[in-house]
């Protein structure tokens, strides 16, 4: 009798044995911490964050912070945990499963962990709030985040993914659609950052942004998005000089956001210079700042400055796109000069005394410059009677003055960008790329790398000099101590961070660090600790910069054989040392 | 003819105050391939640089077609129709095969004979015109070696040179490099040729020179250099 009990019982466990390893075939466990993740992640962002309202110089954090439900930071980590929900659970549905997927995943999860963590240590830290007044949400939300990541590693064993690919044509009108759409969210994503004002939902934003971004582009989307795009690069850019037009009636008579939008123009401007001595020619240079100088005092000296020695007038457009550039170039050239036999280490120090030269230079040219008191109240330009200041009317629609600026700096940045996409096509262009990556082989093609050196650091200068011309009038003085070591250094992290050798990249780059510091205004002392953190951060998980050059990339993964032709310089050749 | 293609009057070429180059005197007639030969160090590359103007010489001349070529810069001896594949082959690991073979056609301004050109190159080397997209820094080292030699004859030169081409590559392939360099010579291109393998080297050449510490010890025809005790001993490896 006792006999089937126990053969019924051994094929029940049998059975249920088979049943679970039929499960755990099916849904892989880690996998379910995935979705799971992302469910404590919401739960995380309805509970209380602060136990009381935190106010900053009298005004509210997050005007909700300490109630259940939703608003401020919380609606960027709440976004984020149910990305990682859906896609979790999308993946947890799918029958096969990919590294790229569980890497993606990854990327959502450990955005999700840290965003309220920063959150939390930047109000402890900057904001002084006491640890005793945050609420348990930001702890669970991390919790979240923590498992749905852990969870997501336990994919990346899985099988690898085929490369991402641009996108094929699937029919002229989705490819409009596709273009026309991502546009949109870009514009909309920057007005919507540009909205909040919370430093600390500022965060929460900016952390969410990038966790999206990253997975978006593990997945493949900004590759495919390169398809449609290169089908359809005159509606692209049309659409998007439509956009930035408009972009200024978009802030409802507010002129701080046109006015940062513009000095955004400036850095990408400089930049784009910068970019080129350093990204196509492969000249380090520490001392880029001195034509940005050089170029506002060529514009403060000549723009009929109230309160300068020297009263000679020339025309603002003569001065923006002839004098200062040509003097800047001249610059360029006589200072990159001395620089050509350097490489390196050396010329970076090199070009780095050059820089302090000029500051100093200009900080005691009194006759001239007016020492460090600068030179002051500089009129905005005046074009044929109409001064730029004074905007425009245009079908009912006031334009204020600030916003002449953007649309100046628009039309420059367009030039600029026509003109380098043009040279790094030409001769000139490819002679850069070749002495960047050997010199010697470079003069063996027959190419004269005195010349061409001295082109990029003229080039390079040029730009420089051009936006510094408009800065002067921007902000109607120009002293010394503006043009100072640190901004060659957050123009250099620019390019660096954006992608070295992309104008695209360089461009992000430039507009990123210019908003991220005026958007985080409340920390503003820690700004070059944020930058560093940034740097560190970005150098570390992308080393080629957010929008990569596709030779840059491969060069920082390069094989060891690329690596084993690191190239030996001709100045090594010559004399031996 | 027999008038040189390129003449080398006792030069002295220094690093710093190194003396590499000691005083060399050599020709190249045109049509022929010559050979220098000599241990690591000797100075051979020393003084393939000096005729493509990558270094000065402080004393004696150099005569390319007649004219002086010594004091002008590596950019303008390249255009004169002076190319080279130099030391280490130096092809440009990012750029692209293609984008490689165009570099060396970069003092060219004549569209149509450059395509001539690129379509004889990838048939002289096939494996280029397989690889022809793919990063250059990613080829095997004779792969890189046949882009070095093709990049040079990318110029359009009338004068080919060559720093030790069979460095480091397994004697199968050196022996490919090596038929090639005879099949473009038999098309009619002057080859100077530095060599550390002197057997095979010798074996191409017409004539050859051996170099000791920056001086010429020996000149021969090459079938002579082969035999040579000298040589034998020194080179060649054997008792
Ligand atoms: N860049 C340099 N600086 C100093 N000395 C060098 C340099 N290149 C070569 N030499 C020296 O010059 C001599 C000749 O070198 P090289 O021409 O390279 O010889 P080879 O090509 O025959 O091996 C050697 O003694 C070498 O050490
Ligand atoms: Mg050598």
């Amino acid at each position: 009798m006792a006999a089937p009990t126990a053969v019924a019982g051994r094929n029940r466990a049998d059975a249920r044995a088979e049943a679970m390893a039929r499960l755990r075939q099916r849904v892989r466990l880690p996998l379910v911490a995935v979705p799971a993740g992302g469910l404590v992640g919401i739960l995380g962002s309805y509970l209380y964050w602060t136990l009381s309202p935190v106010r900053v110089e009298g005004v509210p954090l997050t005007g909700r912070l300490a109630d259940y439900g939703i608003g401020g930071v919380r609606t960027w980590s709440l976004l984020l945990a149910l990305a990682v929900l859906v896609y979790g659970a999308l993946v947890l549905r799918a029958r096969s499963r990919n590294a790229t997927q569980g890497e993606a995943l990854a990327r959502l999860g450990i955005g999700l962990a840290v965003l309220p963590v920063v959150w939390a240590l930047t109000l402890v830290m900057f904001l002084d709030v006491e640890v005793g007044r945050l609420g348990p949400g930001p702890w669970v939300t991390a919790a979240g985040g923590l498992l749905a990541w852990l969870g997501a590693r336990g994919l990346l064993a899985a099988e690898p993914a085929p490369a991402a690919e641009p996108w094929a044509r699937r029919s002229m009108l989705v490819d409009l659609a596709v273009v026309v759409v991502a546009e949109l969210v870009a514009f909309g994503v920057f007005l919507l950052g540009i909205e909040i004002d919370d430093p600390g939902e500022f965060l929460g934003f900016f952390i969410a942004l990038t966790a999206i971004a990253a997975t978006l582009s593990t997945i493949g989307v900004f590759k495919g998005l390169a398809g449609p795009f290169a089908r359809n690069e005159g509606v692209a850019i049309a659409l998007l000089a439509v956009l930035l037009l408009l972009f200024p009636f978009t802030q409802e008579g507010n002129t701080f956001w046109i006015q940062v939008t513009a000095q955004a123009g400036l850095f990408v401007l400089a930049a784009l210079g910068l970019n080129i001595v350093v990204g196509s020619a492969g000249l380090l240079d520490l001392g880029y700042v001195a034509f940005f100088g050089i170029g506002a005092y060529v514009a403060a000296l000549t723009g009929n400055a109230l309160l300068t020695n020297v009263n000679f007038h020339l025309p603002f457009l003569l001065v923006v796109f002839i004098v200062a550039p040509v003097v800047a170039a001249i610059f360029g050239v006589l200072l990159g000069a001395p620089t050509l036999r350097l490489r390196g280490d050396y010329l970076a120090i090199v070009t780095l005394g050059f820089g302090e030269i000029v500051r100093i230079t200009l900080n005691n040219l009194d006759p001239i410059t007016r020492g460090p008191n600068g030179i002051s109240s500089i009129p905005d330009p005046v074009v044929g009677g109409w001064s730029m200041g004074e905007g425009f009317t245009v079908a009912g629609f006031e334009i204020s003055g600030n916003s002449v600026y953007f649309y100046l700096l628009l039309a420059l940045i367009a030039l600029t960008l026509a003109t380098i996409y043009r040279l790094n096509d030409s001769r000139i262009g490819r002679a850069w790329v070749a002495v960047r990556e050997d010199e010697v082989a470079a003069a063996a093609m027959g190419i004269n790398t005195t010349i061409i050196k001295l082109l990029a650091f003229g080039a390079g200068a040029w730009f420089a000099g051009m936006a510094g011309a408009v800065n002067a009038h921007l902000l109607t003085q120009v002293s010394p101590d503006s043009y100072t070591f640190p901004f060659s250094v957050l123009i250099l992290a620019m390019v660096v961070l954006g992608g070295l050798g992309n104008p695209p990249g360089v461009v992000l780059g430039a507009i990123i660090l210019t908003f991220l510091p005026e958007k985080l205004r409340e920390f503003s002392d820690i700004r070059f600790l944020v930058f560093g953190f940034a740097l560190i951060l970005i150098m570390r998980f992308r080393p080629e910069g957010l929008l990569p050059s596709a030779r840059r990339r491969r060069e920082l993964h390069a094989t060891g054989e690329t690596a084993a032709a690191e190239s030996q310089q001709l100045f090594d050749v010559r004399s031996g040392t | 003819m027999d008038e040189a293609l390129l003449d080398v009057k006792d030069i002295h070429v220094f690093y710093g105050n190194i003396e590499a180059v000691k005083g060399l005197s050599f020709h190249v007639n045109r049509s022929e391939i010559v050979c220098l030969i000599g241990a690591n160090g000797a100075g051979k590359t020393t003084t393939l640089r000096t005729v493509s103007g990558l270094l000065r010489p402080r004393e004696g001349a150099i005569f390319y077609e007649e004219q002086r070529i010594d004091l002008l810069p590596a950019h303008e001896v390249v255009t004169l129709g002076v190319a080279q594949s130099p030391e280490g082959r130096r092809i440009f690991p990012r750029m692209s095969v293609r984008e490689n073979l165009d570099m060396g056609a970069f003092i060219r301004r004549d569209a149509a004979g450059q395509r001539e050109d690129m379509d004889r190159i990838m048939e002289l080397f096939p494996i280029l015109k397989e690889r022809a997209r793919q990063a250059a820094g990613t080829l095997s080292g004779g792969e890189q070696q046949m882009l070095a030699m093709g990049r040079a004859l990318m110029a359009r030169p009338r004068l080919l040179l060559l720093d030790e081409p069979s460095m480091g590559l397994a004697p199968l392939v050196v022996q490919t490099i090596f038929d090639t360099i005879r099949d473009i010579n038999e098309q009619g291109m002057t080859v100077l040729l530095v060599e550390q393998n002197a057997a095979q080297a010798l074996s191409l050449a017409h004539r050859g020179y051996v170099i000791e510490t920056g001086k010429i010890v020996l000149e021969d025809e090459a079938s002579a250099l082969l035999e040579n005790e000298q040589v034998r001993k020194a080179y060649l490896g054997e008792e």
